[in-house]
C-alpha cells in the first residue's frame, strides 16, 4: 500500500518527518519498503524562457536565456517545444534528479549551459502516468506560474509516499482512513470527519431499479443513481494523489471511484446506467460462461466466480473487474454506483485464477460494511463537486451484515500475564482510547467495543496484541520459562551415522529434494509412482525424489563441470514414495564416490570394494556384523552396472543397494550407495558384549583353490565355514590370481584360515582332519586344491 | 504466543494453557557464522566449498 | 719381568689409542688379553721367577689387564656410537615431504548449525522432534489457523503435489503433530529443525531452506519467556552482545505475533 502523506493529512494532523513516521509505523507492526518524496528531485525552480536561438553546431539544440528571478541563466535545451515566453521547470547546477542524475554546469557542443530544462518524465514520474505530450518535450507550466517559485509545489506534487508492506490481517490499512486511525493511535491524534454531504433529487431510485442477490457470497449490495455527469479531467489533487498511490488517472468519474476506494478501502463499481436494463443480479457464474472485462479480454468463468448480471448475461466479475459493455465512457451521462461486499474466499479464488486488481486485494482481506455505505455517500459528495452530478434520491439496498461494534471482554491481569509486563490499568485503557475503541470497566474486566473497521480483532488475544503494539514491548525483561529440569532428547543415531561417514573421509552435502521427472523415474522402484509437483517452478525441479541418487548425481555433475573429479560425498535425507493413494517418505543414507579417494602422493581410484567397505563399516558400526550380506539379484536396476552392483540384505531383507552407475549413462567410474535407514534401523542388533579371549594359541593355515570364474568367493567361504564347523575362528581371502599356471576361465582364491578353541590347543591331527574335510567338500563343488 | 485457536484445534485448553512458538531461518545463521555471502553456495555442494568444513568448530 | 709388563702396557695403550676401527680393536683385544695373548704369556712364564716375586708380578699383571680392558671398553663404546651414527645418517629422510594421510570428511555448515542449535536446546530440556516434509494441507495450514482461502496463505506460496499434500512451507507444521500426538495433553517443550520449501528462488532465497521451530506449552508461559529464550538462543549463535527487539507482526498461528530484530556486535542490524 502506497500512502500519500498529503492524502492522509486530510484526516489527521501530524507534524513528523517522513522517516520518523515510517519508523514509528514499523514499530507498530507496519513495515515499509520505501519512504520518499513523490518527486525525488532537488534544486528545481520555475523559469521563463526569454531568449531562444538555434545552437550554431546543431540542428535541434536551442540556446536559451532563462530568467529564474534571481538571475538569468544560459541553458542549452534539445526539446522541440522550447520557445520564448514559456514557463519551464529549471534544474539548477547541483540539482539531483531521480536515478542519481546530477546536473552540472558545463558546455554542450562548445556552448555554456548552466542547468537543464526538464520534462515530467525526467522528474521520475512512472511512465504509465505520462501523457503523450510528457514524452515529447519539456513540461509547459501554466502562464500564471511565478518565476523563481518551486515548480513541484506549483504542480501540487510536493507529496511524499511511504510504501508499506502490510501484514495479511490488516486489510483496514488498505485505506487512507484506516491509515489515519493507525497514525492517530500512534501519535494520540483524533481522526477528522470525512465529508459525506450532498444534495439529492426527490426521485427514488427504487421506483425503477432493483437488485436481486441470488448467492450467499454477497453479504451487502448497495446501488445509487447519479445523473448528468460531466466527464472531464479530474482536479489536480485527485490526479496527483491517485498517481502517488500508484493508480493511473483516467477521467473525473473513474478517478473518483478509485479515489473513494483509496479513502475508504471500499472498492466501488460505476456502471453506465444507460447500458443497464433496470436491474442488477448477483449470482454465481455458470461453468463456461463468458465475459469481456474492462481490459478487453474475454474471460472464461466457472461456478466458483461471483458475477453481476444485467438480468440476461454477466456484465461484471464481482469484486475483481467490471465488464466492457457497461463501462464508463466519454459519453456516459448517468451512473449506477455499486458498493458491495463479496465473500473473501471466493474473490481470492477468482482473482488467483483470473486476475488480481486493487479491488480484489481489498475484498480478499474483508471489509467493514459501514464503509460500504460511507463509500456511496462519499462518491455522491465528490461526483456532485467535481462532475456536476445530480444525485437521485433513495438507495437500493440488500444488507445481511451486522454493522455493530465487536464486543470483547478481557482482564487487566490476562494482558499483563501474556505479555510478561506490569502495565498500569490507566495505560492499558489509554491504548484502547487511542485506537478509538470504546470500553467499560467492571471490576477487573474491561468490556471493549471494537469498531467494525478493525475486522481483524475478534478475540481477547487480538486486544493483547493491540496493547503490545501501541504501548510497546521494548521494556519486557526476558526470562526463561520456569519448567522442570530434564534432559532433552534428540536423534542420536542419525548424528552418529553422519559422524561415521565423515570419519570415513566423505564430504556431507545438502542437496535439493526436487529433481527432474525423468531422473526421478529412473531411480524409482517399480512398485512406486513418481510424485510430480502440481505447479513446478522449473522443468529441472518438477518432481520429488524417491531415491537420493539423482540428487547426488547432480552434485557430481556440478563438480565435474568445474573440473573437480575427486568426489566422495554422502547425505542423510528424505526420499518420497507414492503407492496408489498413499504418500510417504523415508530417511535415507546415500553416498557417491568417484575419482581418487586419498590425498597425498599415493592416489588410488575408487572402486567397488571401496564403497562396499564404506557400507560394511557403517553396518558393522551400527552393530549388524554377521547379519548382513551382499546379494546379487537377477534383475539389477537399469541405471546400474549389471555386474558391479549388489543389494544389501540385512536379516534377509533388502535395505539398500551399492554399486557402480551404468557406464552407458555416466562415463566416469561412479559408485553409489543408498540405504533406507527407516528400514535398516528397525532391525534389531545385539548388545555389545565382551567375549572371552582364548588362553590357548590358535593355528593358522593357508589354503588356495582353483575354481570357475563365476564362482563367488562367498560361496567358497560358506563351504569352508560349513565344513570346518565351530573350530574355525576366521577365514580371510588374501589373494586372487588368474594368469600363468591357471586355466582360462578359472581363478585361484587363497584363504588364510585360523583355527582354535577356548579350552585347549588343537592338535595337528585335528586340524589336518578339518582341512581334509574342507578340501573334499570343495572338490565336490568343483574346486580343486592349488598345489 | 500460540493462537488460542491453534491450541483448541489440537486438543489443548486455551483457558488452561498458554504457549510460545518461534521460528527462525537457519541458512542465514550458517552464513553469518562462516562468512558465507551467497545462499546458493550452501546448496551447490562444490567440493572446494565442502572441503573447508573438515575441522572442529 | 716388571719391565716386560711395563712394555706390554705401554705398547697396548699406544696401539689401542691409535686403533682405527672395531675390527682392529678386536684384534688388539685378542693380542693382549686373549688366551694366547701377551699378558697370558707373561703369567705362563712366571715359573721362572722366585716364589716371593710371583704374587707381586701376578697382581701387577692384573692391574695392567684391568687398565687395558678399561680402555678397550671405552674404545668399543666410542666405536659403537660412531657406527650407530653412521647407520642413522643413512636413514635420513626429507621430513618436509607430504604425509600419508587419510582424507578427512567434512560436515556441511548447515548440519553444524543444526547440531549446535539442537545441543543448546537439549541442554535446556527441549526434545528435538521431526515431522514429515511431504505434509498434509491439514497439518501445514488448517490446524495452524489457516483455513483454505485465508489471505495469509499468500505469504508462503507452496509446492502442492495433490490438493491435499504439499511440501511443508514451515516447520510450524510439526507443532500440530506434537500437540495431537501428545494424548495426555501434558506440557510441551520441543524444537524442530528441518527443511522447508517455498516457491521462491533468487539470489537471497532458495526454494529449499532450513528452519528451526520452537514450541513451549505450559501454564503461565508469557512473552517474557519467549524473549528470554530467544535471547539465550541468539546470544549463543551471534555473540554475547546481541540485543533483541520485538516488532509486532502477524502470523495466523500466533497472537500476539512478533518479528524479532537482532542487533549484534558483529552484524549491525539484522532481521532473523
Amino acid at each position: 500500500m502506497k500512502l500519500s502523506t498529503n492524502f492522509v493529512k486530510d484526516y489527521i494532523d501530524i507534524n513528523v518527518d517522513l522517516k520518523t513516521l515510517a519508523e514509528d509505523m514499523t514499530k507498530a507492526g507496519n513495515e515499509y519498503d520505501s519512504a520518499e518524496n513523490f518527486i525525488n528531485a532537488t534544486n528545481l525552480v520555475v523559469g521563463e524562457v526569454i531568449e531562444c536561438e538555434m545552437h550554431p553546431d546543431s540542428d535541434h539544440l536551442h540556446v536559451c536565456k532563462v530568467n529564474i528571478g534571481t538571475e538569468i541563466l544560459q541553458i542549452v535545451c534539445g526539446a522541440p517545444n522550447v520557445r520564448i515566453g514559456l514557463k519551464v521547470i529549471v534544474a539548477l547546477p547541483g540539482a539531483v534528479l531521480p536515478g542519481e542524475f546530477k546536473i552540472k554546469a558545463g558546455k554542450i557542443r562548445g556552448i555554456e549551459s548552466n542547468g537543464m530544462l526538464c520534462s515530467i518524465a525526467e522528474l521520475g514520474l512512472d511512465s504509465k502516468f505520462l501523457k503523450p505530450e510528457d514524452k515529447e518535450g519539456i513540461h509547459e507550466l501554466p502562464n500564471e506560474a511565478q518565476v523563481g517559485e518551486d515548480p513541484i509545489k506549483l504542480m501540487q506534487m510536493d507529496d511524499s509516499v511511504i510504501d508499506f508492506e502490510l501484514t495479511a490481517n490488516r486489510g483496514d490499512l488498505l485505506s487512507i482512513l484506516g491509515m489515519a486511525h493507525e497514525i492517530g493511535a500512534i501519535y494520540d491524534k483524533k481522526v477528522k470527519e470525512i465529508d459525506l454531504t450532498y444534495n439529492e433529487t426527490k426521485e427514488d431510485i427504487n421506483n425503477n431499479f432493483k437488485v436481486e442477490v441470488n448467492t450467499e457470497n454477497c453479504s451487502i449490495f448497495l446501488a445509487k443513481r447519479v445523473e448528468n455527469v460531466a466527464i472531464k479531467e479530474s482536479p489536480t489533487f485527485i490526479r496527483n494523489r491517485l498517481m502517488a498511490s500508484g493508480i493511473r488517472p483516467i477521467n473525473n468519474v473513474v478517478d473518483i471511484s478509485n479515489y473513494v476506494m483509496l479513502e475508504t478501502g471500499q472498492p466501488l463499481h460505476y456502471y453506465d446506467a444507460d447500458t443497464l436494463k433496470g436491474m442488477l443480479e448477483i449470482r454465481m457464474a455458470q461453468n463456461g460462461e463468458k465475459l469481456i472485462t474492462l481490459d478487453e479480454i474475454e474471460r472464461n468463468l466457472s461456478s466458483e466466480d461471483i458475477v453481476i448480471s444485467d438480468g440476461e448475461k454477466a456484465i461484471g466479475l464481482a469484486g475483481v473487474m467490471g465488464g466492457l459493455d457497461t463501462e464508463i465512457t466519454e459519453n456516459t451521462k448517468n451512473i449506477i454506483i455499486e458498493s458491495a461486499i463479496f465473500e473473501p474466499v471466493k474473490i481470492r479464488k477468482t482473482s488467483k485464477d483470473i486476475l488480481r486488481s486493487e479491488a480484489s486485494t481489498r475484498f480478499e482481506k474483508g471489509l467493514d460494511p459501514n464503509r460500504t455505505y460511507m463509500a456511496i455517500e462519499r462518491s455522491c459528495n465528490l461526483l456532485e463537486k467535481y462532475a456536476d452530478a445530480k444525485i437521485v434520491g433513495g438507495l437500493v439496498k440488500y444488507d445481511t451484515t451486522n454493522l455493530n461494534d465487536t464486543k470483547i471482554d478481557i482482564t487487566f491481569e490476562k494482558i499483563n500475564k501474556v505479555l510478561g509486563l506490569k502495565i498500569e490499568k490507566e495505560d492499558i485503557l489509554d491504548v484502547f482510547r487511542k485506537l478509538g475503541f470504546t470500553y467499560e470497566v467492571e471490576n477487573e474486566t474491561i468490556h471493549v467495543s471494537v469498531p467494525k473497521r478493525r475486522i481483524d480483532i475478534t478475540i481477547p488475544e487480538d486486544l493483547i496484541e493491540e496493547v503490545g503494539r501501541i504501548y510497546g514491548v521494548d521494556n519486557i525483561e526476558g526470562k526463561l520459562p520456569e519448567l522442570p529440569l530434564k534432559q532433552g532428547s534428540y536423534n542420536k543415531i542419525l548424528r552418529k551415522i553422519r559422524n561415521k561417514m565423515i570419519d570415513l573421509g566423505l564430504n556431507e552435502t545438502l542437496s535439493y529434494i526436487l529433481v527432474n521427472d525423468r531422473e526421478a523415474q529412473k531411480y524409482t522402484a517399480d512398485e512406486f509412482e513418481i510424485i510430480p509437483l502440481l505447479d513446478p517452478m522449473t522443468e529441472e525441479r518438477n518432481t520429488l525424489r524417491y531415491s537420493m541418487i539423482p540428487s547426488m548425481v547432480k552434485i557430481y555433475e556440478y563438480n565435474k563441470a568445474r573440473n573437480q573429479k575427486d568426489v566422495s560425498i554422502f547425505e542423510i535425507g528424505k526420499g518420497f514414495f507414492k503407492k496408489g493413494e498413499e504418500y510417504g517418505e523415508n530417511t535415507k543414507l546415500c553416498a557417491l564416490m568417484t575419482g581418487e579417494r586419498y590425498l597425498g602422493l599415493k592416489g588410488k581410484k575408487v572402486d567397488f570394494y571401496d564403497i562396499k567397505g564404506i557400507t560394511e563399516e557403517i553396518l558393522d558400526y551400527l552393530g549388524y556384523n554377521g547379519r548382513y550380506s551382499f546379494v546379487i539379484k537377477n534383475q539389477i536396476p537399469q541405471e546400474f552396472h549389471p555386474y558391479q552392483t549388489a543389494e544389501i540384505s540385512v536379516n534377509n531383507d533388502i535395505v539398500g543397494i551399492v554399486g557402480k552407475l551404468h557406464p552407458g549413462n555416466v562415463k566416469e567410474d561412479v559408485y553409489v550407495l543408498e540405504i533406507n535407514l527407516d528400514k535398516l534401523l528397525e532391525k534389531r542388533t545385539g548388545n555389545m558384549k565382551y567375549k572371552e579371549i582364548s588362553k590357548f594359541p590358535s593355528v593358522k593355515k593357508d589354503l588356495a583353490v582353483i575354481v570357475d570364474q563365476d564362482i563367488t568367493s562367498e560361496e567358497i567361504a560358506k563351504q569352508i565355514k560349513k565344513s570346518a564347523g565351530s573350530l574355525l575362528i576366521e577365514s580371510k581371502v588374501f589373494d586372487i590370481y588368474t594368469g600363468t599356471g591357471i586355466e582360462e576361465n578359472k581363478k585361484s582364491i587363497a584363504y588364510s584360515l585360523e583355527f582354535g578353541t577356548s579350552d585347549r590347543t588343537l592338535t595337528d591331527e585335528e586340524i589336518n582332519a578339518i582341512l581334509e574335510k574342507i578340501i573334499m567338500n570343495l572338490e565336490k563343488q568343483g574346486a580343486n586344491l592349488r598345489k | 504466543m500460540v493462537h488460542p485457536n491453534v491450541l483448541k484445534m489440537n486438543g489443548y485448553d486455551p483457558e488452561k494453557y498458554t504457549g510460545f512458538a518461534f521460528g527462525t531461518g537457519l541458512d542465514r545463521l550458517a552464513m553469518f557464522k562462516y562468512g558465507i555471502t551467497d545462499i546458493r553456495l550452501l546448496y551447490q555442494n562444490d567440493v572446494r566449498f565442502l572441503n573447508q568444513f573438515d575441522r572442529m568448530d | 719381568m716388571k719391565e716386560q709388563i711395563e712394555a706390554i702396557r705401554k705398547n697396548a695403550i699406544e696401539e689401542i689409542t691409535n686403533v682405527k676401527d672395531a675390527k682392529e680393536l678386536n684384534d688388539l683385544k685378542v693380542k693382549y688379553l686373549g688366551k694366547k695373548g701377551e699378558l697370558t704369556a707373561v703369567l705362563r712364564g712366571m715359573g721362572a721367577i722366585s716364589p716371593e716375586e710371583r704374587p707381586i708380578i701376578g697382581s701387577l699383571v692384573n692391574v695392567v689387564r684391568d687398565e687395558i680392558e678399561k680402555i678397550i671398553e671405552e674404545k668399543e663404546v666410542a666405536f659403537k656410537a660412531i657406527e650407530m651414527e653412521e647407520k642413522l645418517k643413512k636413514e635420513k629422510i626429507d621430513i618436509t615431504l607430504p604425509s600419508n594421510k587419510v582424507k578427512r570428511g567434512s560436515k556441511h555448515p548447515l548440519s553444524r548449525i543444526i547440531e549446535e542449535v539442537e545441543d543448546l536446546f537439549v541442554s535446556m530440556g527441549y526434545d528435538v522432534v521431526d515431522g514429515p516434509e511431504l505434509e498434509t494441507d491439514e497439518y501445514c495450514f488448517e490446524r495452524l489457523n489457516l483455513p483454505k482461502g485465508h489471505p495469509a496463505r499468500d505469504m508462503q506460496d507452496s509446492f502442492y503435489v495433490t490438493p491435499e499434500y504439499l511440501l511443508r512451507t514451515q516447520t510450524s507444521a510439526v507443532q500440530a503433530h506434537v500437540m495431537m500426538e501428545n494424548e495426555e495433553k501434558t506440557p510441551i517443550r520441543v524444537i524442530c529443525p528441518g527443511k522447508v520449501y517455498r516457491r521462491d528462488d533468487d539470489a537471497t532465497h532458495s526454494h529449499q531452506f532450513a528452519q528451526v521451530e520452537g514450541l513451549v506449552i505450559d501454564k503461565d508461559i508469557s512473552l517474557a519467556d519467549l524473549k528470554g529464550t530467544l535471547e539465550v538462543f541468539m546470544r549463543k549463535m551471534l555473540g554475547e552482545n546481541t540485543q533483541l527487539r520485538f516488532r509486532p507482526s502477524y502470523f495466523p498461528f500466533t497472537e500476539p505475533s512478533y518479528e524479532v530484530d537482532v542487533t549484534c556486535f558483529k552484524c549491525k542490524r539484522k532481521r532473523m
